[in-house]
């Protein structure tokens, strides 16, 4: 008993019985974010939340969009190779090997070891603006896993067999995904919407690239991004001057290359927000919506398809793919929205969940996918927006319509904003149709909708609660917070 | 954050809508279309609608 009168359970017990004598007034549990920038210009970000675990990451501004001819391909790569398990393939299975990357110091098993002592979870993906190193641990590994961070960061070894290991996965990988329009089709959206750069770049390495990418393309991405100016190391479940040192320790042999370094520290209250997560549900979408400023390049660089700051290069377009094997006849319609600093983007936030939509057949889950992850989320259960107008005026109308769901993916000085749907080309005698040139008149509708008629006030207050719950909902994993904290100091 | 969602009304969404793809934008609309046949005429749907066409 006497363990129960921990400071914690005092505070506790004491709160309960002030918000009884008080009539609930609540005490300010806003965490407290802090600040530091080392002298090399690498900033360090922690939040202050009490739990039993620690997240910390690494934000790189890196990624496909950044990406130029020679190095084209070169963040897929650098994404799954990182820490983890390579794996091959014959022709009927996918046998998964443990292949660790190894790096100057520490060879594959040691890695292996060193990851499997964490107790916890280590992983890298890219995204079009971010490459992101993260791991979620008990309090005590958080120095090992800034070791295991930096250690891939700065110093792998990139062996030949590796590497070669590395290629015949992507080689299925990409046929894979290749053969899932809902997983290729946001891709060759992007390049259409942006062209053959910047944010038209894929996020998969283009197939005649995959044997051209060996170490030498590998360090020269790396060195083009692994600076410490667009480096953010942030960290939630430990002191801030905890994860400053350990940070200078694992980091300061990286020098400054930018503007001159000063240091200096900081402290937010009421942190600002999470803006990346705006684009909800998915947390593809999160990865989607890293912060990259024009600081980026302070220099003229020798890479000449990097532009000094990024600038949009939305051009729109038309492309037609012909299948006519498939099973269903996909249409994708997208509009430029605006930047993520733009105040508009949570109108158009708004709107995105206002249409919603979804499966037609699904009772409680919607698909969600992440290239980045090379997985699916399923999220499912209530709430996921059954009422939402793409559900009551077309899949509810329209049995041809299998899918249908607006998006919006979210960059720093773009966004594409837009819905789709997915419709059985064979079928005949349905009502309106069931042609590409049927279909889009549906979906066309749906955004004059939103130009030329009034939003009911409880329409449209659904849509903000349900944003807002979302965001709440997912700032309650403290990865994403702490991928949310990383994303947005710059 | 969410004060900034409860700020968007009826009129925000009418203003946002007309910026990114109103008639009067200039936006271009992007159209992937994959399967057994192309949609066609697009360009006149869209203006049909009031929607930016990009032409």
């Amino acid at each position: 008993m006497r363990r129960a009168c921990s400071p914690l359970f005092r505070h506790v017990h004491n709160s309960v019985r002030h918000a009884a004598q008080r009539s609930y007034s609540i005490e300010s549990t806003e965490p407290t974010v802090k600040i530091t920038t080392l002298p090399n210009n690498i900033r360090v970000a922690t939040e202050a939340t009490l739990g039993h675990f620690s997240s910390v990451g690494l934000y790189v501004d890196g990624g496909s969009r950044y990406e130029w001819s020679a190095i084209s391909g070169v963040s897929h790569f650098l994404d799954r190779m990182a820490f983890k398990v390579c794996f091959l393939y014959d022709e009927l299975h996918v046998i998964l090997i443990c292949m660790y990357q190894s790096t100057r110091t520490r060879t594959n098993e040691e890695m292996s070891t060193a990851v499997h002592s964490l107790g916890g979870q280590i992983m890298c993906s890219s995204s079009r603006e971010s490459i992101v190193y993260q791991s979620s641990h008990f309090h005590q590994a958080t120095p090992l896993a800034l070791s295991l961070i930096s250690d891939t960061v700065l110093d792998p070894s990139f062996h030949p067999e590796e590497i070669e290991a590395q290629r015949d996965a992507a080689f299925y990988e990409v046929r894979e995904i290749q053969s899932k329009p809902d997983m290729i089709l946001p891709e060759i959206l992007h390049y259409v919407a942006y062209g053959e750069k910047g944010l038209g770049n894929s996020l998969l390495c283009p197939e005649d690239r995959i044997n051209q990418i060996d170490k030498f393309a590998l360090r020269k991405g790396m060195k083009e991004w692994y600076r410490p100016e667009r480096m953010v190391i942030a960290g939630a479940g430990m002191q801030h001057e905890e994860l400053v040192e350990l940070a200078d320790r694992y980091f300061s042999s990286l020098k400054s290359t930018g503007t001159t370094p000063f240091a200096s520290s900081r402290t937010i209250t009421n942190p600002s927000i999470p803006t990346h997560l705006l684009n909800t549900p998915a947390p593809s979408v999160a990865k989607s919506l890293a912060r990259a400023a024009s600081y980026l390049f302070p220099k003229a660089i020798s890479s000449p398809a990097i532009p000094k700051s990024p600038t949009s290069t939305y051009t729109g377009g038309h492309r037609f793919v012909h299948d006519p094997q498939a099973e269903f006849n996909h249409l994708y319609v997208a509009y430029e929205g605006v930047g993520i600093h733009d105040d508009d983007i949570y109108a158009i936030a708004v709107m995105q969940v206002l249409l919603g939509g979804g499966g037609s057949f699904s009772a409680g889950t919607s698909r969600q996918h992440t290239i980045s992850y090379g997985s699916h989320t399923l999220i499912g259960g209530p709430g996921k927006g059954m009422y939402s107008r793409l559900y009551t005026h077309i899949l509810n109308y329209y049995s041809q319509i299998d899918h249908c769901a607006s998006f919006h993916h979210i960059y720093t000085d773009s966004s594409l904003f837009g819905l789709f749907a997915s419709f059985v080309p064979a079928a005949s005698g349905l009502k309106n149709g069931n042609t590409p040139g049927q279909i889009l008149p549906h979906l066309v509708h749906q955004l004059s909708l939103l130009l030329y008629t009034t939003i009911s006030p409880a329409e449209l207050d659904r849509a903000k609660n349900q944003l807002k719950s979302s965001l709440m909902m997912a700032l309650e994993s403290r990865t994403v917070a702490v991928e949310d904290l990383g994303r947005q100091v710059d | 954050m969410t004060e900034k969602i409860d700020q968007v009304d009826s009129s925000a969404i009418h203003r946002v809508a007309a910026r990114i793809f109103g008639p009067e934008s200039g936006s271009k609309p992007t159209l992937v279309c994959m399967g057994h046949e192309d949609v066609g005429d697009f360009h006149e749907v869209f203006s049909k609608y009031g929607l930016a066409a990009g032409k």
